[in-house]
């Protein structure tokens, strides 16, 4: 199995570096961790509006749940990254995912809310040039997240098929690959 | 691997009720087989994947139990019948035969071939010794 390090670093050889944009947002941290309520608000309003989205949820859990955001906003934008949350995003997302049954297309569509919803606030709190700079560096660390927790998902998942029937991930590699070159052999001689 | 090939085919020369047998490894690569009549490469490479995911099943489940690591799996199906066996951690052996096989005389059979079919794939593994 691939480990958080080797993701991040593909993500930084692809993507560009997180540095710079992790500095750009220490230097609002203070400011834009002040939203952190307004973007739990926004955040939950909208997984709450939307059944299958809502459904994930238990009853009586949504305050909860808007901590931990806030828990989370406030991490991200204070642009101060260790190994340590690195590997959270990785590890302990992954496994709460796929616990609790939320797929990858979920999360992905949640982050891309988040972006929107930041977008949006900071073009309102700043003028134009700053805004840009500071959008692209959230941008830019919550997609190399969003990249880390969907790879942590999907070895998560694959690691509890392995640990469940005792295929090795090799084994479960081979199955998907005969599969995907067979039906790929097939689409083109259709 | 021709001598792989070559005691596979003596399995098959000598037991007129096995009809196919493939040695894989474990993460589901086709090592050698041979079978009656011809097969299609790509089914090969399937009934590899699904052979080595026979014997990693079985062992989770035996394991689980408490009953040690699985020697034999034994499926019947509609129409014959497949034995697959793990070979130590690093291989898997799959056989087909006949439904009808007399089963302790092709057991005997397959079971006094693989102590030399595995000490050869270890030497094709590690032809230095």
């Amino acid at each position: 199995m691939r480990t958080h390090t080797e993701i991040l670093r593909d993500f930084e050889s692809i993507a560009g570096p997180i540095g710079p944009h992790a500095e750009v947002l220490r230097e609002y941290a203070d400011k834009l961790q002040e939203w952190d309520e307004f973007f739990a608000k926004a955040f939950y309003d909208r997984l709450f509006s939307y059944d299958p989205t809502a459904s994930i949820f238990r009853d009586g859990e949504r305050t909860e749940r808007e901590e931990t955001l806030k828990i989370w906003y406030r991490k991200v934008v204070s642009g101060e990254y260790d190994d340590t949350f690195w590997e959270w995003q990785f590890r302990r997302v992954g496994l709460v995912h796929v616990a609790r049954g939320i797929p990858n297309e979920f999360m992905l569509a949640a982050m891309a809310f988040v972006q929107n919803v930041f977008l949006m606030k900071v073009k309102d709190e700043f003028p134009p040039d700053e805004a840009a700079r500071i959008y692209l560096a959230f941008k830019h660390v919550t997609d190399a997240i969003a990249t880390i927790i969907a790879a942590g998902y999907m070895y998560t998942y694959l690691e509890a098929v392995s640990e469940s029937t005792g295929m090795s991930l090799k084994l479960i590699e081979r199955h998907a690959k005969l599969v995907a070159q067979r039906e790929y052999a097939d689409g083109k001689s259709e | 691997m021709d001598s792989l090939k070559a005691l596979l085919e003596d399995l098959i020369h000598r037991t007129p009720e096995v009809y196919g047998v493939i040695l894989v490894t474990t993460d589901g690569f086709p090592v050698s087989y041979a079978f009656r009549g011809s097969v299609d490469q790509a089914e090969i490479d399937k009934q590899a994947a699904v052979i080595a995911s026979l014997a990693s099943l079985a062992r989770r489940s035996t394991e689980s139990m408490d009953l040690g690591s699985p020697e034999e799996i034994l499926i019947t199906a509609e129409m014959g019948r497949m034995f697959v066996y793990r070979l130590e951690d690093i291989a898997a052996l799959g056989v087909v035969t006949a439904k009808d096989v007399t089963a302790g005389f092709v057991l005997l059979r397959i079971r006094q071939m693989l102590p030399v079919l595995m000490e050869e794939f270890k030497n094709t593994l590690n032809p230095g010794g």
